[in-house]
C-alpha cells in the first residue's frame, strides 16, 4: 500500500513538472511568434538554399496504358484501341500511337484527332503539356491457312496493355505470344479471352479453325486515302501535284476513279503499281497492277492563270472510305501569297508537312493545311498573290584573271589572258582590244574556239548551264598588239583589253627584254608583292609568308609536321587546293609520306589554355575541320593505324581559317613525333593560292619568270601571222588589281637601255 | 574597296524567322547586285516597289525557337576614287529587321593607311560571329569530346522499299515538272576578293530601316607607296 501510494505521488510529480516546463515558454504577443535560436537559425539556412527548379521531364509524352479490344470478323480483324497519356513538353509533340493498322477514325472528347503516317506508324500531333485519351478504330489483316487462323498485334509502348478479343466458335483455343492470357468466356458461339500483353512489342495470336480456309467471292473492295497536294502558283499556270496514297481495306480493286477538277488537265500520273491511267468526261482511272494493301501515286495537273487570284483545287478519289491529306501552297519567283480556307482544312505550321510533300516544292512554301474529309465537309481554298518583278543579277563573273605579257625591243606585245569564268547566261565575252591588236587564239574549256570580229570588239563564245561544264571554267585567249619600238630610253604604257564580265582579282606578269632597264611602274595596278606584304603588314597573312624551308610555315622533323618538306606544292594540289575553310575553323588534310591521303585518322586539337578538346576523322580524301575553335596556343594530335603519332603545337588566331597538313611516317613502334607548327591563316584563299602568292612575291625580288611565260612561248608558236622575235630571256614584274568592271586595266613605266 | 573607288560588299546575315515571308534589303544609293543566296543556295531577289530588294525567307515551326539561317547578298558600289589622303564612308544595306551585332571586316588599298571615324562602328580585335549559323557544319564527320555527332541523314531508315518509292515518284517528279523551272537566270555564286590589309569594325543594335554606316579616313602610306 505504501509503494502504491508512493508512485501516485511520483506520477503527480511528473504531470506537474510537465506543465511547469510547459509554462516556461513564453507566449506569444498578438503577430509574433517567439523561437528558440537554433530553430530560428535552422530557418535562415533553410531560406536561403536555392529554390529548386523542376527538372525537365525525361521524355516528351507517356503513354499509360492501352486498352485494345478487337473482334475477329470474317477475313478481318476490327476493333478499338483506346490510348491514355500524358504530353509533358510544352507545345507541339509527336506521339506515336499504334503501328502496321490500318486506323479507320482517331477521336479525341468526340473530335477528330489529325494523324500522320510514319513508316507505318500513326502518328498523333498534340499540344502539351496535357492528358490525352484517344480513341483509334482500327482493322487488321487476318492470316487464313488450312486449319489456322493467326494475326500479329503491333502492341503500343504503353505502361500497360489489355487486350479483349473476341474470335468465332465456342470452347476456342487461342494462343497468345507473348502475353498473358488472364480469362477465358464462351458463349453465343463465340469465344471471348482476356489478355495483358507485352508493351511495344509484336503480339502473334492464333488458333485452330475447323473448316479450311475456301475461295470467298469477291468483296466489295474498300480504301482509305491520303493525298498531299503541292499547289504551285508560277507566272501563267496553277500547277498541281498530288501524292495519293491508298490503303486497301477490303477487296481487290483493279481500278481507281479520280474526279479531275474543272479546267484542270492532267500532266503526269506515276505509280509502281500504275499499269495504265486515261481521262475520260472529267475522271482519271487509275489502272492498277496485282492485288495490294497499298498504292501510290503522283498525279500532276495544271490550269492557265491570268489573274492574280485562283481557287486551289482537291483530289478526290471516288468512293473512298476515308480521305485525309495535306495541302502545301508555294508560289514561284517573288510574290506575296495569302490563302483563305474553308470547309474543314485546318491551318498547320508548313515544318509539320509530311517530308516527301515538302520534297516536292521548288520554293519556300508559303502555307500548308491539313485535312480530315467528313461526309459533308468540302475543303475550299482561296489563293490570292501579289508578284514582284525579279532584281537584276550578274549573269557572268570572272573570280580570277591571269595575264601574261611578252615585250619585244620593237615594241610589240604578245599577251595572252586567262579568266576563271562562272556563266549563267552570257552568251559571249566581249573584248575591246586596243586599236590595232589582234587576237591569235582562244581556247574556252580545253577547246580551241574561234572569235568573231564585230565592230564593237571581239566575242570569244561562252559555254552556259545546260552545256557543259556547270561549274567554273576557264576562257584563254592570245593577243598581239604593235606598239611603238623601244628607244634608248623612254617611257611606255601597256594596256589590257577591257571585257564586259567583272573580273575579282587580276594578276599580271610582264616580261620585258633584258637589254632594257625599267622602273618607275605606274597605272591601275600595284606591285603583286605590295599586295602581299600589306597582307602581311595588316595582319592577314602574318609569318606565313616568313617561313623557312621548302614551303609556307616554319618547323622541324623532316616530313613529319607542318614546315620543312610538308609543304610542297604537288601535295597541295592533290589535297589541300579548293577546300574552303571559315574564321574560327582548323582544318587539313592528313597524308602520308608519298603523298597519299589517310582517311579515317583522328585529329585531336586541343585548347592549352583550358584543355577543351575537339575531335575530327579524315574523310577520303585526308581532309579533317573543326570549328568554333579560339584563339590562343593550342595542340594537334593525328592517330593513324600503321602510322608514328605526330603531335603538333600552334598558334591559332580565330580571326582566319587555319590549315595544316600532317605528314605521318610508317612505323611499327609506338612512339610520337612532336613539332611546333605555325599555323596558315588563309583569309579566304586556299593555301595553293597562298603559296603562289609566296611564289610570286619570292620571284618578284629576283624578277624570274614563271611558267605562264613559258607557257605563252610555246602557245604562240606557229600561230604568230608575222615573224615577231619573241624575247626569250628577260625580266618578270608582277602586278594585281582587284575589282575589274569592263575597263581597260594600265600599266606605265620608264625604260633604259643597258 | 580599291583606290578607284569601287567597293565589293559581301553581306551575310544569320537570320531567324517564323512569320515572314521576305526579307527587305534596301541597297545603299547606286548599288548593284552582283549575287545573292537564302541558306547557301541561290535565290533570285524581287524588287518591291519602292526599288528595295525582296529575298524569301525561310520559316520555323511556329512556337519554337526559330533557327538561324544565313541570307548573303554580294553588290558593288561606284564613288570617287581615293586622293592621297582623304574621307570616305561605308554604307551598309538597310533591312527591315532590327540587327543586334554587325561585325565589318573592310579590306582596304594596300598604299592606304585607314582610321575609323567615332560613330556607329568602333575598331575591334576580329571576334568571328556570334551566330553558329556563320560557321557551317563541319564537311568531315566530327567528334566534341568524345560525343560522335550523328548526321540527321543517316538516322533515316532508308532501306524501307516503301520509301525508296515514294523518293523515286518524288525524282521523277522534279525532274519532269515545270513548275520549279526558273524563266530568268539565278546569281552566281561568287568568291568574294579578301584582298588587301584589313581592318575590324563593329556596331551594335541596329533598327530597322537603317543604314549602318562607317566613316573613314585613309592616307597614303608614303613607306608602302613606293613601287
Amino acid at each position: 500500500m505504501k509503494n502504491y501510494f508512493f508512485c501516485f505521488v511520483l506520477i503527480l510529480s511528473a504531470i506537474a513538472t510537465a506543465q511547469l516546463q510547459k509554462s516556461d515558454l513564453p507566449l506569444p504577443n498578438s503577430g509574433d511568434v517567439t523561437l528558440p535560436l537554433d530553430q530560428y537559425n535552422k530557418l535562415l539556412e533553410l531560406a536561403s538554399k536555392p529554390t529548386k527548379r523542376p527538372e525537365a521531364p525525361p521524355q516528351n509524352y507517356s503513354i499509360q496504358c492501352a486498352e485494345l479490344k478487337f473482334q475477329v470478323e470474317n477475313e478481318s480483324v476490327l476493333g478499338s484501341v483506346h490510348l491514355e497519356g500524358e504530353v509533358f513538353k510544352k507545345g507541339i509533340t509527336k506521339v506515336p500511337l499504334i503501328r502496321d493498322m490500318i486506323t479507320l477514325d482517331a477521336q479525341q472528347d468526340g473530335k477528330g484527332v489529325p494523324l500522320q503516317q510514319e513508316n507505318g506508324a500513326q502518328i498523333a500531333v498534340l499540344n502539351g503539356p496535357s492528358d490525352f485519351a484517344i480513341a483509334l478504330n482500327a482493322a487488321l489483316p487476318l492470316r487464313l491457312e488450312a486449319g489456322r487462323a493467326s494475326f500479329t498485334l503491333a502492341v503500343p509502348a504503353a505502361g500497360s496493355a489489355q487486350l479483349t478479343l473476341v474470335v468465332p466458335g465456342e470452347h476456342t483455343s487461342v494462343n497468345i505470344s507473348p502475353g498473358l492470357i488472364l480469362n477465358r468466356t464462351s458463349e453465343k458461339g463465340t469465344t471471348t479471352i482476356e489478355a495483358t500483353l507485352a508493351p511495344g512489342q509484336p503480339v502473334n495470336i492464333w488458333w485452330a479453325t475447323r473448316e479450311t480456309a475456301t475461295q470467298k467471292a469477291p468483296k466489295d473492295a474498300r480504301f482509305l486515302s491520303d493525298v498531299k497536294t503541292l499547289m504551285s502558283v508560277s507566272e501563267a499556270e496553277l500547277h498541281v501535284a498530288a501524292l495519293a496514297d491508298i490503303t486497301v481495306v477490303q477487296g481487290e480493286p483493279t481500278e481507281f476513279a479520280v474526279k479531275v477538277p474543272t479546267d484542270y488537265e492532267v500532266t503526269g500520273v506515276t505509280g509502281a503499281s500504275l499499269e495504265s491511267s486515261e481521262v475520260h468526261d472529267g475522271t482519271l482511272t487509275l489502272k492498277v497492277v496485282g492485288p495490294k494493301q497499298r498504292h501510290q501515286f503522283l498525279i500532276s495537273m495544271e490550269r492557265s492563270i491570268s489573274d492574280s487570284k485562283a481557287s486551289a483545287p482537291f483530289i478526290s478519289f471516288v468512293n473512298a472510305q476515308r480521305e485525309t491529306g495535306e495541302v502545301l501552297v508555294e508560289g514561284t519567283g517573288t510574290m506575296e501569297l495569302t490563302a483563305r480556307e474553308g470547309g474543314g482544312l485546318q491551318r498547320i505550321d508548313v515544318k509539320e508537312t509530311s517530308y516527301y510533300l515538302r520534297a516536292l516544292a521548288h520554293y519556300p512554301p508559303q502555307a500548308a493545311f491539313r485535312f480530315h474529309r467528313q461526309p459533308n465537309d468540302q475543303p475550299t481554298l482561296a489563293l490570292e498573290w501579289t508578284r514582284f518583278p525579279d532584281s537584276s543579277v550578274l549573269a557572268a563573273v570572272a573570280d580570277e584573271a591571269t595575264v601574261t605579257t611578252l615585250v619585244t625591243s620593237e615594241g610589240k606585245t604578245l599577251t595572252e589572258i586567262k579568266l576563271t569564268v562562272k556563266n549563267q547566261a552570257q552568251p559571249f565575252l566581249k573584248v575591246m582590244l586596243p586599236a590595232g591588236a589582234s587576237i591569235l587564239s582562244a581556247d574556252v574549256a580545253g577547246e580551241r574556239v574561234k572569235p568573231v570580229q564585230g565592230p564593237d570588239g571581239s566575242r570569244v563564245p561562252l559555254l552556259r548551264p545546260g552545256f557543259r561544264p556547270n561549274g567554273p571554267y576557264e576562257v584563254s585567249f592570245v593577243f598581239m598588239n604593235s606598239g611603238a619600238p623601244f628607244a634608248k630610253k623612254g617611257g611606255s604604257e601597256l594596256s589590257l583589253p577591257s571585257m564586259d564580265l567583272p573580273i575579282s582579282i587580276l594578276h599580271w606578269e610582264l616580261f620585258l627584254p633584258d637589254r632594257y632597264q625599267v622602273k618607275d611602274f605606274g597605272g591601275d595596278v600595284i606591285s603583286a608583292g605590295l599586295l602581299s606584304a600589306s597582307a602581311e603588314e595588316g595582319g592577314i597573312i602574318g609569318p606565313a609568308l616568313t617561313g623557312t624551308g621548302d614551303g609556307i610555315g616554319v618547323g622541324s622533323g623532316a616530313g613529319a609536321g607542318i614546315g620543312g618538306g610538308v609543304f610542297n606544292g604537288s601535295l597541295f594540289d592533290k589535297a589541300v587546293n579548293g577546300f574552303p575553310y571559315f574564321p574560327g575553323q582548323i582544318g587539313g588534310v592528313v597524308v602520308d609520306p608519298s603523298g597519299a591521303a589517310i582517311s579515317g585518322a583522328t585529329v585531336t586539337v586541343t585548347n592549352t589554355a583550358n584543355g577543351a578538346s575537339m575531335n575530327a576523322v579524315t574523310d577520303s580524301a585526308g581532309h579533317w575541320v573543326v570549328s568554333n575553335f579560339p584563339s590562343g596556343l593550342g595542340k594537334l594530335q593525328v592517330n593513324a593505324n600503321g602510322f608514328r603519332p605526330l603531335v603538333q603545337t600552334f598558334d591559332y588566331d580565330a580571326s582566319h581559317p587555319a590549315e595544316y597538313m600532317s605528314t605521318l611516317n610508317v612505323s611499327a613502334a609506338t612512339e610520337t613525333v612532336e613539332v611546333t607548327a605555325q599555323a596558315t591563316p588563309m583569309n579566304g584563299r586556299s593555301i595553293a593560292q597562298l603559296r603562289e602568292l609566296e611564289s610570286g612575291a619570292k620571284k618578284q625580288a629576283a624578277n624570274t619568270a614563271s611558267t605562264n611565260v613559258l607557257n605563252l612561248q610555246r602557245r604562240v608558236a606557229g600561230v604568230l601571222p608575222v615573224a615577231i622575235d619573241v624575247p626569250r630571256t628577260g625580266s618578270s614584274f608582277e602586278f594585281a588589281r582587284a575589282l575589274v568592271l569592263d575597263e581597260e586595266t594600265k600599266v606605265t613605266f620608264s625604260y633604259k637601255s643597258r | 574597296m580599291s583606290k578607284d573607288g569601287k567597293t565589293l560588299v559581301q553581306a551575310r546575315y544569320a537570320v531567324r524567322n517564323n512569320q515572314r515571308n521576305f526579307l527587305k534589303i534596301t541597297l545603299p544609293p547606286g548599288g548593284v547586285v552582283w549575287s545573292a543566296s537564302v541558306s547557301g543556295q541561290p535565290a533570285r531577289p524581287g524588287q518591291s516597289p519602292d526599288g528595295s530588294l525582296l529575298l524569301p525567307l525561310e520559316k520555323a515551326r511556329g512556337g519554337e525557337d526559330a533557327p538561324a539561317f544565313i541570307v548573303e547578298i554580294i553588290y558593288m558600289l561606284r564613288g570617287s576614287a581615293w586622293e592621297d589622303k582623304g574621307k570616305t564612308r561605308l554604307a551598309l544595306p538597310a533591312l527591315d529587321l532590327p540587327i543586334s551585332r554587325t561585325g565589318l571586316l573592310l579590306h582596304y588599298p594596300p598604299l592606304f593607311r585607314i582610321t575609323a571615324e567615332t560613330g556607329s562602328f568602333r575598331a575591334e580585335p576580329y571576334a568571328g560571329p556570334i551566330s553558329p549559323a556563320f560557321n557551317p557544319p563541319p564537311p568531315v564527320a566530327s567528334v566534341m569530346n568524345g560525343q560522335p555527332t550523328v548526321s540527321t541523314g543517316l538516322r533515316k531508315a532508308e532501306n524501307d522499299k516503301d520509301q525508296e518509292s515514294t523518293q523515286a515518284l518524288i525524282d521523277t517528279f522534279r525532274a519532269k515538272s515545270k513548275a520549279g523551272r526558273v524563266a530568268g537566270i539565278l546569281p552566281i555564286g561568287i568568291d568574294f576578293p579578301s584582298i588587301g590589309p584589313s581592318t575590324y569594325l563593329v556596331s551594335e543594335l541596329t533598327s530597322e530601316g537603317q543604314f549602318p554606316a562607317a566613316d573613314l579616313n585613309y592616307q597614303r602610306d608614303k613607306k608602302a607607296g613606293a613601287r
